[in-house]
């Protein structure tokens, strides 16, 4: 397969309109890839937008490549319906790469669900934001052991995921995530142990502050079942990390953690998302 | 440098007594034995094992040879770079600022044993900007600089952040000495292995994926006591 050119692509810019309220000023889909109109659940006009994959999930081969670009003050929910799941793949990886673009007062809130690698998948995923000072962004990154209650957990080949945060082109963080069960041990002391589901949340903005940070912290520390930590890896950029073994669990932890940067730093309300 | 010149400044350097507070860390281990989920050595050795698969052995050991290549060539804009992804890749605010206080306090030490070494450029760079200083870059550097061989440098670098964690360990494990030593010597082979690998990892390819240990370094912000600084 010709790996230069996407089989599934999706390119949202996002605007404001004259009432403050954000739209999709102009969209490019690909299927598989494809986007539903935004709604609107926040009074400050934040538009609420799903990505989809109608396909129902990643195959062998599969090259998609997603571009988000926030203008003007825009404030987006960007997410999806159901859980990305990748699927068995026999000889070739499938790879998806995502660029997002944040100008100056804008507000992204990515929150995508979770991954989950299929028994012999093999894939990659890259993550860049670009972000300008000023910009708020909350972002988290979820994935699954498996189909865990089928008893499939870490039965992938492998699974690498790169993040990038550039904050005015400088890199503040990159994480890489990359994990080949069949060659080392994931359950070696320092990497998943007991636990099976690593959740990882993102914070940046000029708001930020060691009181909210500590405050998820302590918010954190009431799920007694999950083991998870918080940082301030920079002043106004904050990292939290969560690894347990339910999925309901980690997925109503992050949640908390959203809610509280909803609260605390993006001045909006906590709000749930229908699915 | 000759071998024993070699042998002397790496000794002096990495061999625990150069004044950089190298003990002063304990890179998560603390966390890990206030838990109790590592109180005995085969856990410990559990825990040093994931380090030199993970951080140690994939990002800060290549980290040195990089950074010896690129003062060798003199490639001043590569070290830069270099320096701000040893930042980047550093999870936790406590590893960061303990790499950059263990790295500005080596070169600080260095310029002035060697104060008409080409690495005083490099002093006067972090002087005036906020590039990193990473520990393990700029032991690179000077290393290169003083023309110690890359194989005998990146053992000893990650020869001595294992025998540091060892003396943390005998501490907070805690470990009798006899044990701890053969401990030591348990792990050589593994060291060497690391050293070889360490000179082949590109820029792009530097990576170490442990997310307890990341979040052991978290937690230990948050300790109600804390004997180490990390």
């Amino acid at each position: 397969m010709n790996r230069e050119i996407p089989n599934g692509k999706l390119d949202l810019i996002f605007d404001i309109r004259q009432d403050g309220s954000t739209y999709i000023s102009r969209q490019f889909y690909k299927l598989p890839m494809q986007v539903l109109p935004p709604h609107y659940q926040d009074e400050d006009g934040t538009a609420f937008v799903y990505m989809l994959n109608p396909s129902g999930g990643i195959l062998e081969n599969d090259y998609f490549e997603m571009n988000f670009d926030l203008k003007n003050g825009a404030n987006v929910v960007l997410t999806t319906p159901s859980a990305n799941k990748i699927y068995k793949m026999n000889s070739e990886a499938a790879l998806q790469k995502t660029i997002i673009r944040l100008e100056k007062n804008t507000v992204l809130e990515y929150i995508p669900e979770h991954n989950i690698p299929y028994a012999n998948s093999m894939f990659c995923q890259e993550t860049d934001f670009f972000i300008e000072k000023g910009a708020n962004l909350f972002a988290w990154d979820i994935l699954s052991s498996g189909r865990i209650t089928r008893g499939e957990s870490f039965d992938y080949s492998y699974y690498t995921a790169n993040m990038n945060f550039f904050i005015n082109d400088i890199l503040i963080l990159r994480e890489k995530i990359k994990i080949e069960p069949k060659q080392f041990s994931v359950r070696a002391l320092g990497v998943f142990e007991d636990m099976s589901i690593l959740a990882c949340c993102y914070l940046y903005s000029e708001k930020l502050s060691s009181n909210f940070s500590d405050s998820v912290f302590e918010k954190l520390k009431t799920f007694t079942n999950l083991n998870s930590g918080v940082t301030l890896i920079e002043p106004d950029f904050m990292t939290v990390k969560i690894l347990g073994n339910k999925i309901a669990d980690i997925q109503e932890a992050v949640v908390e953690v959203w809610s509280l940067a909803r609260k605390g730093i993006l001045d909006k309300k906590a709000t749930r998302i229908r699915k | 440098m000759d071998n024993i010149d070699s042998i002397m400044h790496l000794m002096q350097f990495a061999g625990g007594s150069f004044p950089i507070g190298g003990f002063s860390h304990s890179f998560g281990l603390e966390s890990y034995t206030e838990k109790n989920s590592v109180r005995n050595i085969a856990k410990f050795r559990e825990f040093l094992q994931t380090s030199l698969n993970t951080s140690l052995g994939c990002v800060e050991a290549p980290a040195v040879c990089l950074a010896y290549r690129y003062m060798q060539s003199g490639d001043s804009d590569s070290l830069i770079r270099l320096d701000n992804l040893i930042t980047a890749l550093k999870p936790t605010m406590e590893l960061r600022q303990a790499s950059r206080k263990m790295g500005r306090g080596f070169l600080k030490i260095f310029c002035e044993l060697y104060p008409e070494n080409i690495v005083n450029d490099y002093l006067y760079y972090l002087k005036n900007t906020n590039v990193g200083g990473n520990y393990s870059v700029v032991f690179g550097l000077a290393v290169s600089a003083l023309n110690i061989d890359i194989d005998s440098a990146v053992t000893a670098y990650l020869y001595s952040s294992i025998s540091a964690a060892v003396q943390a360990g005998i501490k907070l494990v805690p470990l009798c000495r006899i044990e701890s030593q053969k401990l030591l010597i348990g792990f050589y082979g593994n060291i060497k292995l690391c050293a070889e690998a360490a000179q082949t990892i590109s820029e792009e390819e530097l990576s170490g994926f442990s997310p307890s240990l990341d979040i052991a370094s978290m937690q230990h912000e948050k300790l109600y006591t804390r004997l180490y600084m990390s």
